[in-house]
């Protein structure tokens, strides 16, 4: 009777409300979410006025709050990997806080979503854009090479990311280099992303939490690259008891475990990898030849409550590899990373995020030819801290100030003979030191339901800081060691040159109808740090280098627009994205120059520019039987060798194909649930071959015949195209069980096309033959177990 | 570990060669023909020569075809005093000098002009000759690999001592007269054989050099320089050069030694033009290929006695190499000395080797 009643009264409400004209903000739902088996809380989850169709979402610690004109309401409540819930509320009874418990969906359930944070919040929604969101637990699910999930892997399949050729390292946003990416652990940068030169990524999916990668515009309290922000956030152990998982496969074994130390005060999570790379290495001949390897890497983090609204957490991590590629050189590589971050609720209104980091990577070279033994060491250090506020007066206004230090210290590289025998001599090359400071500030305003704002300032100055011997060079002749006319020392912490400059970003979101909107955004980033090498893809020989006297920072300037669409209640999404970007400063080297290891670097070095374009499409069915996605990209990405001397210049000094321009990338996912815990999953990959140099004449010298490569990048390698497939059988059958096995059967390179990696020429007596090499060249079949307790 | 076994075996058992590499058919572009200037000045006492032809689908480095030739360019060499020497054309697009008290001198720089038909101008940059840096030591090592293609061989590697107040860049050039034995041609009745013995002209193509960037004021031990296969029992008379020349044609070399043992991996440098020294003297963007140098040299000329080669080893490792027919020597083989026949097979060295060092190499 009562409900009934109420049920009328409700009814009356909703018919009065148009005639009020004006929706009145009188009432006010505040509460938090949580996990029902961790008590963990939960972020980012939306909460959507049934009613009204407003919405918010909770804060970092779980909370939200929004206004409603009325006092009856329903709520639905939804979030990635959690089952949906709706609450129904009557403010007028009682105004307590919600304490809303979410409970997670099984294992099964979550396949549904390949590659969408969205669901929920849709694309349609946000105002941000040029954003990739992937779910790590879900690679273990999609087709492996080797058996190994892999994260940068699973990006490559999104539109806008590339990378230069199957196992190289790193990846490329939108036309950029490799080193204009931030990848960010728990706040902390990593320097360098690979295993094994490349073939897999140095994070184990299964410590990540969740993956963001921004193609632009990334939020401005991130600055210092160019082209991207991937960030990474590492799991937090559970509250509720301790949870291990262990894996075998082809590659490597892992065995991560979580929980609770102090139950409700300290929890953590800790695991390790340890690859056995031998037994493929093998099997790939060719490219590696007699080479051995190994790697592993391990992640710990733990997190203290300190109080409902002080939480404290530290992130460790390490990754080390090896690689013989024959009997004379040996590199290592290794990272080393610490992340402390706080975060308090000082008010309802105002919190504050303090994150203070280290991070170091050190790239080894050991040289083994008799009588010339040596050790080579290079590394690079960043020392950062970073508090941010945030104040969120009501649900339709986020403003974020705070301040960033970033010091950098870049160790060149030091020789040192490694024997007595050996006949090297040590060479030091002197250190650089930098120092980023930087504030920022940004507002989001949702001035109605359809239109939202985010604008984002950021100041950086950035200083290039003694102690430093630097020489003056000759004017009007090309750098060299023989040109330099004086040099000047500058002591401990003295600037020995500055940069500076705004960071603008803004975007715009227009919601045109409820399922339609249209993005537009521009942001302009500065980077003072620059990876040089002379390959294509990243490698062991490359080193940082930092802006100074001579090599100025590099700009870039992005400007989007992007149409997103949500079909049949978010079911269906589909986006297209299109984008203009220029690049200032690029560093570029000379043919032929010695890079490493040389003490008037500036004399190698060319300044460039860059300019990228390109459209982007995506359309993704979320739910159902068979989900999937398809995107599509069509790009160019195209460089300019600024030089100052004719002599220098490159391809006349006109633009040319940037080494990574790949025009077409087509990638098709899909996955089919088949039941009894079986799903079928397949991949199809098409992307342009990238850019290469082949030869275009020959002629004799030294009673050879020679051939000449006189225009960069004029050619194009032939297309790469590959079709995975793979079974996941997932043995859990209700939420709440504890042990399960996740079994994957991966078919990588289906149909067996041997992708070139590179076409190379060499001479055969009299005529020039082009050979490729196929790092892949058949299927690769694998299996691979992971075992939950 | 049962599982982690099954998970190996099923994955490896099925991967044959997986990485591969495949001689495949590319289309490539034909840029315009671009001038090729070879040359250098030494300290030899030789007649110096520039070399000029155009890029182009050339085929053998040692048959240029006439249209890739230059013939009528005018060719000068000059020194940083203004003593300029004119070269005359001789064949294969080879020019020369014709006054033999035109030597070079450490310490001068030299470069060189060209003068084509059109007017165009090509200059080089002018290199200045450092001092020569002496052999100190040769070692000799006699290497019992040999297969089809090649017999055992002698591996000829150097020790010199780099001196310390200056940068220093290395080449080595290596050229031999290494023995080569046929079945001879018949000399009347009887068993009379001559001709059977003849000394062939080696050149080592590899390029072989170094800087002494990392070693700088040390020994350099161990540098390789060339091999001589053991065709027969004859001697071999050997030439090291070891030319001291400037950091830009070191670079220049580098380029050369990186675009011929290009593999395509990963650590493979672009591929590029190899950047030389001569360009347009109105038209700095108009670059000329090759490089004109200017380089001392310092020689060792050595005989190596071959004790190493046993009759069972010259049965299974060279005996493939004397062609089944009965033939001269010097017909037979290319760049041949030739001999007068035995009775005593005590050939005379090759010009050059009168009093050379010789050296007795054991297995």
């Amino acid at each position: 009777m009562l409900s009934q009643l109420r049920t009328t009264y409700r009814i009356l409400i909703f018919l009065f409300i148009p005639f009020q004209g004006v929706a009145q903000v009188n009432f006010k739902a505040t509460g938090r979410i949580i996990d029902l088996d961790t008590k963990q809380p939960v972020k980012n989850v939306s909460i959507i006025l049934v009613q009204t169709k407003a919405g918010t979402s909770t804060n970092d610690s779980g909370y939200f709050n929004f206004p409603s004109p009325i006092p009856y309401f329903t709520i639905t409540i939804s979030s990635v990997g959690y089952l949906h819930t709706t609450r129904e509320l009557n403010l007028l009874e009682d105004s307590t806080p919600l304490k809303i418990e979410l409970k997670k969906k099984a294992n099964e359930q979550l396949d549904e979503v390949i590659v969408n944070a969205y669901k929920g919040t849709s694309k349609v929604k946000t105002v941000e854009m040029n954003i990739v969101k992937i779910n790590p637990e879900l690679i273990k699910r999609s087709p492996l090479l080797f058996g190994e999930a892999d994260i940068i892997k699973a990006l490559i399949l999104q539109p806008g990311v590339t990378s230069s050729g199957e196992g190289a390292g790193g990846f490329n946003v939108r036309g950029g280099n490799a080193d204009q990416n931030l990848v960010l652990l728990d706040g902390a940068p990593l320097f360098n992303t690979a295993h094994l030169l490349g073939f897999y990524t140095s994070v184990s999916p299964d410590a990540v939490q969740d993956v963001t990668l921004y193609k632009g515009g990334m939020p401005a309290e991130y600055g210092g690259r160019l082209s991207s922000l991937l960030n990474m956030k590492i799991k937090n152990g559970n509250n509720t008891s301790m949870q291990y998982t262990g894996g075998v496969g082809p590659m490597s074994g892992r065995f991560f475990m979580n929980g609770p130390l102090i139950k409700d005060k300290l929890t953590f999570i800790g695991g390790f990898r340890a690859a056995y790379p031998d037994l493929i290495l093998n099997q790939l001949g060719d490219k590696f030849g007699a080479s051995r390897a190994f790697f592993y890497d391990g992640i710990v983090k733990a997190e203290y409550t300190i109080n409902t609204k002080n939480k404290l957490s530290i992130t460790g991590y390490r990754s080390y590899d090896k690689f013989r590629f024959d009997t004379s050189t040996v590199y290592n590589w290794e990272s080393n990373l610490v992340s402390l971050n706080y975060v308090a609720d000082i008010s309802s209104k105002l919190s504050l995020k303090l994150n203070a980091n280290y991070s170091r990577f050190i790239s080894t070279i050991n040289g083994l030819d008799k009588f010339y033994q040596f050790k080579l060491v290079s590394s690079i250090t960043q020392k950062q801290i970073k508090p941010v506020f945030i104040y969120k007066p009501n649900d339709k206004h986020t403003v974020e100030w705070g301040a960033d230090y970033i010091l950098y210290g870049i160790s060149p590289g030091t020789r040192n003979p490694v024997s007595d025998s050996s006949n090297i001599n040590p060479l030091f090359i002197q250190k650089e030191k930098g120092r980023e400071m930087a504030v920022f500030i940004s507002d989001q305003v949702d001035f109605t339901d359809r239109i939202s704002l985010q604008v984002g300032l950021r100041y950086a100055r950035y200083d290039y800081l003694g102690p430093k011997t630097v020489y003056d060079y000759e004017k009007d002749v090309p750098m060299a060691k023989e040109t330099i006319t004086d040099s000047i020392h500058f002591s401990g912490n003295k600037s020995i040159k500055n940069y500076g400059g705004l960071e603008p970003r803004v975007s715009l979101k227009i919601g045109l109808t409820d399922e339609l909107s249209l993005k537009l955004s521009y942001n302009r980033g500065q980077q003072f740090l620059h990876l040089i090498s002379n390959t294509t893809s990243i490698s062991p020989v490359d080193f940082w280098k930092l802006s100074d006297r001579y090599i100025n920072r590099q700009i870039g300037d992005q400007y989007a627009v992007g149409l997103f669409k949500s079909f049949n209640k978010n079911q269906y999404e589909a986006s297209f994205e299109t984008y203009y970007k220029t690049t200032k400063n690029i560093v570029q080297y000379k043919d032929g120059a010695l890079l490493l290891l040389n003490p008037y670097i500036e004399s190698a070095l060319l300044n460039g520019r860059g300019r990228a374009y390109g459209l982007e499409f995506s359309v993704a069915k979320n739910t159902g039987n068979l989900t999937g996605q398809v995107n599509y990209t069509w790009s160019k990405s195209q460089v300019q060798v600024l030089a100052g001397f004719t002599s220098e210049s490159v391809n006349g000094g006109t633009y040319y194909p940037a080494d990574i321009d790949r025009p077409n990338n087509l990638a098709i996912m899909m996955k089919i649930k088949l039941g009894l815990g079986w799903s079928f999953s397949s991949n199809f990959i098409y992307t342009s071959g990238r850019p290469a140099t082949y030869p275009d004449g020959n002629y004799a010298f030294n009673g050879s015949v020679v051939t000449n490569y006189s225009r960069r990048n004029m050619d194009r390698l032939p297309a790469y195209h590959r079709l995975d497939a793979g079974f996941t059988y997932v043995s859990k059958r209700y939420p709440e069980q504890k042990r399960y096995s996740i079994w994957n059967i991966s078919f990588y390179n289906v149909y067996m096309h041997k992708n070139a990696y590179s076409i190379y020429f060499k001479r055969d007596d009299t005529r020039l033959l082009a050979y490729r090499l196929s790092v892949v060249g058949g299927i690769i079949p694998s299996l691979s177990w992971n075992y939950n307790f | 570990m049962q599982v982690l076994k099954i998970i190996i075996a099923i994955s490896i058992l099925t991967i044959t060669t997986q990485s591969c590499i495949k001689q495949v058919d590319v289309v490539t572009r034909n840029e315009k023909p671009f001038l090729v200037v070879e040359g250098s000045v030494t300290t030899d006492t030789v007649a110096y020569t520039v070399k000029l032809t155009y890029s182009g689908p050339i085929a053998y480095s040692d048959v240029i075809p006439d249209q890739y030739l230059e013939k009528d360019a005018i060719v000068t060499i000059a020194d940083d005093l203004g003593n300029t020497t004119p070269l005359v054309y001789t064949d294969q697009g080879v020019y020369e000098t014709t006054d033999p008290a035109y030597i070079g001198t450490v310490g001068r720089s030299y470069s060189v002009t060209v003068v084509l038909k059109d007017g165009r101008k090509y200059i080089s940059t002018p290199e200045k000759i450092k001092p020569p840096v002496p052999i100190s030591n040769i070692n000799v090592s006699f290497i019992n690999k040999f297969d089809m293609f090649y017999p055992t061989y002698l591996d000829i590697s150097i020790g010199a001592k780099d001196p310390a107040q200056e940068e220093n860049y290395y080449r080595w050039t290596f050229y031999s007269w290494s023995g080569r034995q046929t079945k001879g041609v018949s000399c009347g009745l009887g068993n009379c054989i001559i001709y059977e013995y003849c000394y062939q002209k080696f050149v080592d193509k590899e390029v072989r050099i170094l800087s002494d960037n990392s070693i700088n004021g040390n020994d350099i031990k161990n540098q390789t320089v060339g091999r001589c296969y053991i065709y027969t029992y004859l001697n071999d008379f050997i030439d090291i050069s070891q030319v001291a020349m400037t950091r830009e044609a070191y670079q220049f070399w580098k380029s050369y030694q990186d675009q011929q043992t290009r593999t395509g991996g990963i650590l493979d440098p672009l591929p590029a033009s190899i950047k030389g020294n001569v360009h347009n003297a109105s038209n700095s963007n108009d670059f000329a290929l090759g490089y004109f140098s200017a380089s001392s040299v310092a020689h060792k000329k050595v005989i190596l006695i071959p004790y190493s080669i046993t009759p069972y080893l010259f049965e299974i490792s060279a005996r493939q190499f004397i062609p089944d027919q009965f033939v001269a020597c010097f017909d037979y083989f290319p760049n041949t000395l030739l001999y007068p026949p035995p009775p005593d097979k005590q050939y005379p060295p090759p010009p050059g080797w009168q009093n050379a060092e010789e050296i007795k190499v054991y297995w």
